[in-house]
């Protein structure tokens, strides 16, 4: 059973269930119990399963490491103790695991020095960067703890000789699984788990570290996975109340859209300035890498009066060396920074030293996202965790306004978690074959453990075993390449061939390679490197920035990309796109919500201050956001109004809006404001666009935001349906077809390919590039997309429409639509866009999707030629 | 001369090229496992062909198989099927030599096949793979060419894209030049209008864009149509 911990214990009992010597260390170190040490200890001390969520600096580590150390000493004292591994601590970060070390050196040290006789429990950490003599040292005398990565550990399982050492394991500790839970880096842990598990001599103890995160009791079946269909039993030790918050959203200015942009960021530069002075060491976050350095820069100029500002101001982000990130760390723990400005690399738990507060610029799209990162500032208990949000944007406002409202309430957005990921599945099957032939029910119930798995079918499981095997290859050639052997017959599987084991440890993981590909101009000129997730979404003619200068987009070839300067013309694409993090479905809800409230205040006749108190109350804005908030739902108000809407038929969490305008090329902008956040508007606008474009035979551009979409028409055609269309409609179904041709499906079943080990990245000791791999994918894909039901191809889909996009509240939209809980109220074709289609007609262009049939393309093609051919014959004949 | 999406047939004569037979093992040998469907839709395909034409002969004008540095296990199954079912059908092969076709020679002395190299020429026309430069005799009138897998990709305003198969046709020397596309499904084949690099096949290059005429070849259509000559189709997709 999952439960909530209730039985606070005192610092006599949780002593009494120490080991004298860590008792002793303890009380002479601390003079009392945190919070989930309070919780946690005496559970853990009995062997049970513990998720402790907690903010930073309250002691979670320790609350782990105090019962496991105990009960080593007590093994040591009965003659127990041996060479081997008992417990394993799992962090997603290698800088993590050496503050870990260092940190567990410490107590380990002193009760050695405080009691001599007792033995020296050993601990090291084994990552990827573990030398090969340090690998064998630990194999001569493991650690009694051992510091590891999630891939390692996926290693070290096959490891002929130290996988034995392993099975003497009685505790593992997961650290800042908040950070698994959501991805496939998790997903591959928890089969690891159940891996582990299943070669321990015994049932370990799991114990779980997380911030905050929501919902805790899904997390607590993902870190203690299931037993004959039911989760195992665990304790959650929730002490997320352990600091208090004090949040406020900040707007420079009052008016956000008037004000010229220079005079808003030398404000916003001043007002973060300000807060800088004010506090000690302040860490600042931005959406992207970019932002970091650009606001170093920036922000050096406005503090004045700091001295040697130079060294006290530093950027740390994920583009940066790793020599350069220890520097900046190792500096912000001796407290020498005044301000650090980070992206999202100081999101996670390394020991960052003393941060007073917490500075937030834009939105950081989820209530839960904005307390992880809020909840780094006030490191020692008992202080106050301080954040301040700083909006330049009028959807940034709204949208952190209702955030913090929400946060302060303590409610908090689900995270996602995947489920049934065939492409880790497949990796996890080769490395179980090649530790010992198995009965393949049984393997099937060993991966039905895993939280992420526990739904899978046989059918499923099944067709990942029979395309390893070689199933699709012929017989002659299986034999070589097939990585297990399958006999279904007798239910049974394993290794085939020399080379499974090299290739599963040397292509294990599940972080697809970046791409960067190369950009020239027309004339051969090389100018730089893009992010190949930013060119998936370009098309010709889109203008972006690199290295300070406009280019046009013009064609891409493999992984190299041919522009034209266009430097004095504006870019239509913001550079910093691809990093931009997706709005939460609960939030957007939220603040639908939120915006029908308010359009209800103003039609009733609440005067605006009144309305601006209120705004200025529930989030702690001050006067410039709050008034800057208001504005802009005053704005859309009376737009809609001057149209002839009634209140009842403006935008909020029960009325999408619908409305389309002609740009100046004549394409018309069909926008629907569907507040639900990016994941389920990606889902949506594509199902929608390819309905559409059956209707008109054309293809269509989509431009996709947190706050809606727009579904883009070529120049002369007019849209004939909305969203209301999707009513009785396979979205699914029609999804797939949508991503048929497109860039994303192309990118993703490389990665996915590549996971499931049929792109391997290193084979026979070569090292396959990136651009080999997308080039075999694209041949790969058009390939299987042939073979009904292949695994790999149903993950690509699986992973797009359920993680990167949001398939099932797409589905939940449109079953509302259905029912009439939530009305579309379609204007038609107006003059301006409202103000709340500016920031989506600003998109530009975020896909297509593909419609116009072959035939229909190329007799337009001809029809061009024709034209350019009797242009010719004119200008000759002239 | 009749066209067809995947070759040509001159008076008894089926010439095809670029088979690239063995492609999925070669890149099994780098780590990639590619399901085995090409050679099954390039039987299909001559099949159809012959079928529609009844040859006496087929040419594949080179690059049968994929792999340079050897012949891998696919590739001897797969062109003795080929050669094979050629054989059962009464038609006889001729093959000539493409830049991939270093170890085809063993595969075809086991079956008695004598490989063509540089070219074949068989009355007044002559067929060559187009890998290296080479002069045409006297008393050759056409040429038929392999390894430049033209291929043309339609774009719309919004970026939207076909990619099509399709032929070459231009003078070289005062004779008739006739480049066909790659049989093989598993290339796509070279966009010629975005092909800014220059051509793959050195004769190619020495030739101006306003003289070589752009066919469309597109099996899913079943058509071959002419679109006009290249520089002009270059700018009509906008890329010049």
């Amino acid at each position: 059973m999952i439960r909530r911990a209730r039985r606070e214990y005192s610092m006599e009992e949780v002593l009494q269930v120490l080991h004298p010597a860590v008792a002793k260390w303890f009380s002479s170190k601390f003079k009392s119990l945190s919070p989930p040490q309070r919780y946690a200890v005496v559970p853990i001390s009995k062997g049970r399963n513990v998720l402790v969520t907690s903010p930073t600096g309250t002691g979670k580590t320790l609350t782990a490491f105090l019962s496991i150390i105990s009960r080593l000493l007590e093994m040591a004292d009965r003659g127990e103790l041996e060479d081997s591994v008992y417990a394993v601590y799992v962090s997603p970060l290698r800088a993590l695991n050496n503050d870990i070390y260092k940190n567990l050196e410490v107590p380990l040290s002193e009760i050695k020095e405080m009691s001599p006789d007792l033995p020296k429990i050993r601990h090291a950490v084994r990552t990827g960067d573990t030398p090969t003599s340090e690998r064998a040292k630990q194999l001569r005398k493991p650690p009694h703890i051992l510091i590891t990565t999630p891939e390692t550990l996926g290693i070290i399982l096959t490891a002929p000789k130290f996988r034995e050492k392993l099975r003497t394991v009685r505790w593992v500790i997961v650290d800042e699984i908040h950070s698994l839970v959501e991805n496939k880096r998790g997903v591959h842990l928890s089969l690891s788990l159940e891996r582990l598990q299943h070669l321990a001599y015994q049932k370990f103890t799991r114990i779980g570290l997380s911030a905050t995160i929501n919902p805790l009791e899904e997390v607590a079946k993902f870190l203690v996975g299931y037993e004959n269909g039911k989760p195992r039993d665990c304790l959650i030790v929730e002490t997320s109340w352990a600091k208090a918050i004090d949040l406020a959203v900040l707007s420079p200015v009052e008016d956000l859209v008037n004000t010229p942009p220079e005079v808003t960021s030398e404000r916003m530069y001043k007002l973060i300035a300000d807060l800088v002075k004010e506090n000690r060491t302040t860490l600042i976050f931005t959406n992207t890498r970019s932002g970091t350095e650009k606001v170093v820069f920036h922000l050096k100029k406005y503090l004045d009066g700091v001295e040697n500002v130079d060294e006290k101001i530093a950027a740390h982000h994920s583009s940066l060396s790793r020599y350069v990130r220890k520097e900046v760390e190792d500096k912000l723990k001796r407290g020498d920074l005044r301000a650090i400005v980070s992206s999202t690399s100081l999101e996670l738990g390394i020991d960052i030293g003393y941060i007073d507060m917490v500075v937030q610029i834009g939105s950081p799209k989820s209530i839960t996202r904005a307390l992880q990162r809020i909840g780094r500032a006030g490191h020692k208990l008992h202080e106050v965790s301080r954040g301040r949000f700083v909006v330049v944007d009028r959807d940034d406002a709204l949208e952190v306004a209702v955030m913090v409202r929400e946060a302060l309430r303590g409610r908090l957005d689900r995270v996602h978690m995947p489920k049934k990921a065939l492409d880790v599945l497949a990796q996890h099957i080769v490395g179980m074959a090649v530790e010992q032939k198995w009965d393949a029910k049984e393997a099937f119930e060993l991966v039905r453990s895993a939280y992420p798995y526990k739904d899978l079918t046989w059918e499923e499981f099944e067709s990942v075993l029979r395309y390893l095997s070689g199933e699709f290859t012929q017989l002659e050639s299986r034999k070589v390449y097939g990585k297990i052997w399958y006999d279904p017959e007798e239910g049974t599987f394993g290794r085939r061939g020399k080379y499974a084991r090299v290739i599963y440890a040397s292509n294990i993981g599940t972080i697809p390679d970046e791409v960067s590909v190369k950009v020239y101009t027309t004339d051969g000129k090389y100018v730089g490197n893009l992010e190949e997730e930013f060119l998936e979404r370009l098309v010709p003619g889109d203008r972006f920035v690199l290295g300070g200068k406009v280019y046009e987009f013009i064609s891409a070839r493999g992984l190299r990309v041919k522009v034209r300067p266009a430097f004095d013309q504006k870019p239509t694409v913001p550079a910093w796109f691809s990093e931009m993090l997706p709005l939460s479905y609960d939030l957007a809800v939220r603040i639908a919500e939120f915006r029908g409230w308010v359009f209800r205040r103003i039609d009733e006749g609440v005067p605006a201050d009144e309305i601006v108190e209120s705004i200025r109350e529930m989030s702690n804005a001050n006067e410039q956001a709050a008034k800057a908030i208001y504005n802009y739902l005053v704005d859309q108000y009376l737009y809609l109004k001057h149209l002839g809407l009634s209140v009842e038929d403006m935008p909020s969490d029960k009325v999408i809006l619908v409305e389309t305008y002609v740009d100046e090329d004549g394409r018309r902008h069909q926008v629907t404001h569907s507040l639900f956040g990016r994941r389920t508007n990606d889902a949506l606008s594509r199902a929608l666009a390819y309905l559409a474009g059956l209707k008109v035979r054309r293809n269509l551009g989509i431009a996709v935001k947190d706050t809606g979409f727009a579904i883009i028409y070529p120049r002369g055609v007019k849209p004939k349906i909305n969203i209301g269309a999707l009513v009785g409609e396979d979205l699914e179904e029609l999804l797939k077809k949508a991503l048929d041709k497109t860039e994303i499906l192309r990118r993703r079943f490389r990665h996915v390919a590549a996971r499931g080990l049929m792109i391997l990245r290193n084979y026979k000791g070569y090292e396959i590039s990136v651009n080999k791999q997308q080039l075999s994918a694209q041949k790969l894909l058009k390939v299987v997309q042939e073979i009904v039901n292949f695994p790999l191809l149903k993950e690509a889909y699986r992973e797009i429409m359920e993680d990167y996009m949001d398939i099932e509240h797409a589905k939940e939209v449109v079953g509302k639509i259905a029912s009439g809980e939530i009305r579309v109220v379609d204007v038609g074709e107006i003059p301006v866009p409202t103000p709340f289609a500016h920031n989506i007609v600003l998109e530009g262009l975020s896909d297509l999707i593909f419609m116009e049939d072959k035939m229909a393309a190329l007799r337009r093609f001809q029809l061009a030629i024709k034209n350019m051919i009797e242009e010719e014959v004119q200008v000759r004949g002239r | 001369m009749k066209l067809f999406p995947y070759g040509v047939y001159l008076d008894g004569l089926l010439a095809v090229a670029d088979l690239h037979l063995g492609y999925e093992d070669a890149l099994r040998e780098r780590g990639i496992e590619l399901p085995y469907e090409q050679y099954p839709r390039i039987k299909k395909a001559m099949l159809n062909a012959i079928g529609r034409f009844s040859p006496e002969k087929v040419i594949i004008v080179g690059d049968v198989k994929h792999e340079f540095g050897t012949a891998l296990n696919q590739e001897w199954r797969e062109v003795l099927d080929l050669i094979r079912i050629l054989r059962d059908l009464g038609v006889e092969l001729e093959v000539v030599r493409g830049n991939h076709d270093n170890f085809l020679i063993p595969i075809l002395r086991k079956v008695g096949i004598e490989i063509r190299d540089p070219h074949l020429v068989e009355g007044n026309l002559m067929f060559v793979h187009g890998h290296k430069p080479f002069i045409p005799p006297d008393d050759v009138d056409l040429i038929v060419m392999g390894h430049e897998h033209p291929a043309i990709a339609l774009r719309d305003e919004l970026g939207a894209g076909h990619k099509m198969k399709a032929f070459l046709r231009t003078k070289f020397m005062d004779r008739e030049l006739l480049v066909l596309p790659a049989l093989s499904p598993l290339a796509p084949g070279t966009d010629v209008l975005q092909s800014y690099g220059g051509f793959l096949s050195p004769v190619l290059r020495s030739i101006d864009p306003s003289k070589i005429q752009v066919l469309v070849a597109d099996h899913e259509l079943d058509l071959v149509e002419e679109l006009g000559p290249l520089n002009l189709v270059r700018r009509a997709a906008g890329v010049v």
